[in-house]
């Protein structure tokens, strides 16, 4: 009997999903996960949204929802990463229908009086300016905002009005755009019925043009930093092994919190490697430049920083490292990683959610990915790595 | 009626029945005098479909057994076996770590599922044989010297303590300091004191494995090969106990804007401890901060669990001058609340929460199986997730019930004092 569970477990396919499309509500994919605690990760797609606004409207909503999860010993987390914002709502089966109260508020139609704007303002421009402030955040800000062909939110954001938010929210908030990660054990007819229906944001009958931004305030580095994104057509697997030996070569190289990982969004994916050095680092300086930097992925004044070469040339070093022992041994790493941040139902949302790519027929899944980390080749790693190398990245670069 | 077996090598589990008094609110922790006795025995492996890793909890004699000038061998040990394991642990994808206590101390380590069962055998034999480097405990002393220096400059840190003080006493027992005073995790006087030959010995009591717990992607038929990694002597674990019952109250004079004030309700192993939770957030609810209490700027509840029971300790930040009416107010509320006569709105909403945060203080696979392993160690029976039924109004007053006689604490100005110090 219980060798007969144990393979029942083997054999079973991990994260299985399925989709629940409520009418008038937004797509729900669905994991079912026995226990007494559900996790709700609502995403929204930013790659045209105007720059601070989807900030804006998580401040705005952001007391109602908490309010309501204090209430229901329920977790709330408000966050925008990559081009998405996310809503991530954590807790117990019993209260899922308040539970998804709080994702409905969240993306309805907000308070816009004075006081609250001006509250919701002042915190959107906080959590902005200390991104900006910070190299790591910085850099990823910035290359987010490069990837999608836009400008990082920063100061200014008090430019936005009333309207522009309302415009903002009927766009962003439409039960077509939204998609809603469910982790937990409730049956699908519920699911449905309680994600069907939702009301459309009203639409504003003008939007007063909006005034320039102001730039973007100098960052306080005491080091130089780089960061490096390089746009991958590839299957997610390989992407993901690719980057897990890049950053192995990037811890090796004892850099200041440096970093490789595979970036998959609503729009892309991509090869990120990111790091900062001494200004005056001999290693980082004395790095013998492999071939001219690609011209698109460089500065203004066309050269790029020697912390940027240094990054691109540990990319180079994984790909000649690239072997089947060391490719196999990376997949079974990102497979491992995958199920221990997978381990908890916030967890498994956040692993379900942060793999999928767009709607439509190619797109990434987590399922993708452990499904193809076995069939992962060492030749196909190189040829992503060196296919890399010889691309032009998006650069951003910080410097002290 | 109090039964304790002497401890013997034995391969079944063995079990400690204490005395526990009955009726009212107070009804009180074993009497005093009683020696440390075994821990039960236990190996507890839970399935559950669809985890996609393993959570895996030891229980061990904790640092009850320390005398001052060793304050902090026992967690010093335990680092350092961690420190010894953690290269072999990262190839395997999992990783450890230790809570400390007086009474136990919990291992925990989250593995994936194909290669927990080395990762469990790693732990196991460091506990069996543990053989510290002199490198791989002065790393192990550096990080914990770090930690401890920030604990204690920290005012809940000096509330805790001498809320242990007012609950376990200052006085000799059994004719040593009662370790039960002192600091389950050390001091940063000790530590640099702790030499390697302390460190082996107080290395050789965390073998002393009284339960193991395993939940998540994991076979049942695991739970035979733990026992035989983790107990392979069928040696029976003693662990310290507490000898005091009788509570007490203590000051601590130190110059801040405000006081920490510290009620403790010891209680007996058949209270329902899960229960006792949701009393700890019922206290601290009736004294939270808001509109109508301007002099509370924070109230907390923890629960420390140990062979005989256990305790329930209440927290408040306060205005000095405000500390003997919260202190008041705590302990009127547990007589209240063991005096209900049905389901208040309060209760209701209280409950709720707490619920909620409860249950996401258990959604990890490992959190599970370290309250499942402490529970067993205690003598009693834990499943994954607490019973609904201890979340109930009923459950709240006949826990309230189970509370022994309150101590106090207070850590503050001398406008405090009076809570402390009639």
């Amino acid at each position: 009997m219980h060798a007969l569970f144990a393979l029942a477990l083997i054999a079973q396919a991990p994260f299985p999903m399925d989709t629940v499309r409520p009418p008038g509500g937004p797509e729900v994919l669905w994991h079912r996960l026995a226990g007494p605690v559900v996790a709700l990760r609502l995403s929204v797609p930013l790659h045209d949204a105007l720059p601070g606004a989807a900030e804006i409207l998580q401040e705005l909503a952001r007391p109602a929802a908490t309010r309501e999860a204090d209430r229901l010993g329920a977790a709330v987390e408000l966050r925008t990463a990559g081009d998405e914002a996310i809503l991530l709502v954590t807790g117990p089966t019993s209260a899922f229908d308040a539970l998804v109260g709080i994702l409905r508020g969240a993306v309805g139609e907000q308070d816009l009086s004075i006081g609250a704007l001006r509250t919701a303002r002042a915190r959107a421009e906080d959590r902005l300016l200390a991104r900006l402030e910070r190299p790591e955040p910085r850099l990823r800000a910035i290359l987010d905002a490069r990837l999608a062909g836009t400008r990082p939110a920063g100061p200014g954001v008090d430019r936005l009005g009333p309207e522009h938010l309302r415009a903002a929210a009927a766009r962003l908030h439409h039960p077509d755009r939204l998609r809603v990660i469910f982790v937990g054990d409730v049956p699908p007819q519920i699911l449905r019925s309680a994600f069907a229906g939702w009301r459309r944001p009203p639409v504003p009958a003008t939007t007063p043009p909006i005034a320039t931004a102001p730039p973007l305030p100098s960052a306080e580095a005491h080091h130089a930093w780089a960061a490096l994104a390089y746009p991958l057509d590839v299957h997610p697997a390989v992407l993901a092994v690719a980057a897990e030996l890049v950053a192995r070569r990037v811890r090796a190289a004892g850099l200041l919190r440096g970093t490789a990982e595979a970036r998959i969004g609503p729009g892309s994916q991509a090869l990120v490697i990111l790091g900062g050095a001494p200004p005056d680092d001999p290693a980082v300086a004395a790095v013998a430049r492999i071939t001219a930097f690609p011209a698109a992925g460089t500065r203004q004044d066309g050269e790029a920083s020697p912390i940027a070469h240094f990054l691109r040339r540990l990319l180079a070093e994984a790909a000649t490292l690239a072997g089947p022992a060391a490719v196999a041994d990376a997949a079974a790493a990102v497979r491992r990683t995958l199920l221990l941040e997978a381990r908890t139902a916030p967890g498994r949302a956040e692993v379900l959610g942060r793999w999928s790519g767009p709607r439509g027929a190619r797109r990434a899944s987590v399922h993708n990915v452990l499904d193809g980390l076995d069939g992962v080749t060492a030749a196909e790693v190189r040829d992503a790595l060196l296919g890399a190398l010889e691309s032009a990245p998006v650069l951003a670069e910080v410097w002290p | 009626m109090a039964l304790t077996r002497p401890a013997r090598r034995v391969a079944a589990p063995v079990v400690a029945v204490l005395a526990v008094g009955c009726g009212g609110p107070h009804a009180g922790p074993p009497p005093p005098g009683l020696g440390p006795g075994p821990a039960p025995w236990a190996v507890v492996v839970i399935p559950e479909a669809g985890a996609s890793a393993v959570g895996l909890a030891v229980v061990v004699a904790g640092s009850g057994w320390e005398d001052e000038r060793r304050s902090g061998a026992t967690l010093l040990a335990a680092e350092a076996l961690l420190e010894e394991s953690a290269a072999g642990l990262e190839t395997l994808g999992a990783s450890a770590s230790v809570s400390c206590g007086r009474w136990a101390f919990v291992f925990t380590v989250v593995a994936p599922p194909e290669t927990w069962r080395a990762a469990a055998e790693i732990l196991a034999s460091g506990l069996s044989d543990p053989a510290p480097t002199v490198s791989g405990l002065e790393r192990a002393r550096a990080r914990l010297a770090a930690s401890l220096a920030l604990d204690r400059a920290s005012p809940a840190w000096q509330a805790r303590l001498a809320a242990g003080r007012a609950l376990y006493g200052d006085g000799a027992v059994q004719g040593r300091e009662s370790a039960w005073s002192r600091p389950g995790c050390g001091v940063p006087e000790t530590l640099p004191l702790i030499d390697l030959a302390a460190v082996r010995a107080a290395g050789e009591r965390l073998g002393q494995v009284a339960s193991v717990a395993a939940v998540g992607s994991v076979d049942a038929a695991a739970g035979g090969r733990l026992a035989s990694a983790f107990r392979p002597g069928g040696v029976t674990a003693a662990f310290p106990l507490p000898g005091r019952a009788s509570p007490g109250r203590v000051y601590v004079e130190r110059n801040t804007v405000t006081a920490w004030v510290s009620v403790a309700w010891p209680y007996g192993p058949d209270a329902d401890a899960e229960a006792v939770r949701l009393v700890g957030s019922l206290l601290a609810d009736a004294v939270r901060p808001g509109l109508s209490r301007p002099e509370i700027l924070h109230a907390g509840a923890e629960v420390e669990r140990h062979g005989r029971g256990g305790a329930l300790v209440v927290t408040a930040v306060v205005a000095p001058e405000r500390a003997e009416v919260v202190a008041t107010t705590l302990e009127a509320e547990v007589w209240r609340l063991a005096a209900g006569t049905g389901p208040e709105a309060g209760i209701e909403r209280v409950s709720r929460r707490h619920r909620g945060v409860r249950l996401r203080e258990l959604s990890s696979p490992e959190a599970r199986a370290a309250r499942i392993a402490l529970e067993r160690a205690a003598g009693a029976a834990a499943g994954p997730w607490p019973a609904p039924g201890s979340w109930t109004w009923a459950a709240a007053r006949e826990a309230a019930r189970a509370l022994g006689p309150p101590a106090r604490a207070v850590v503050g100005p001398r406008a405090a004092r009076a809570a402390a110090v009639p």
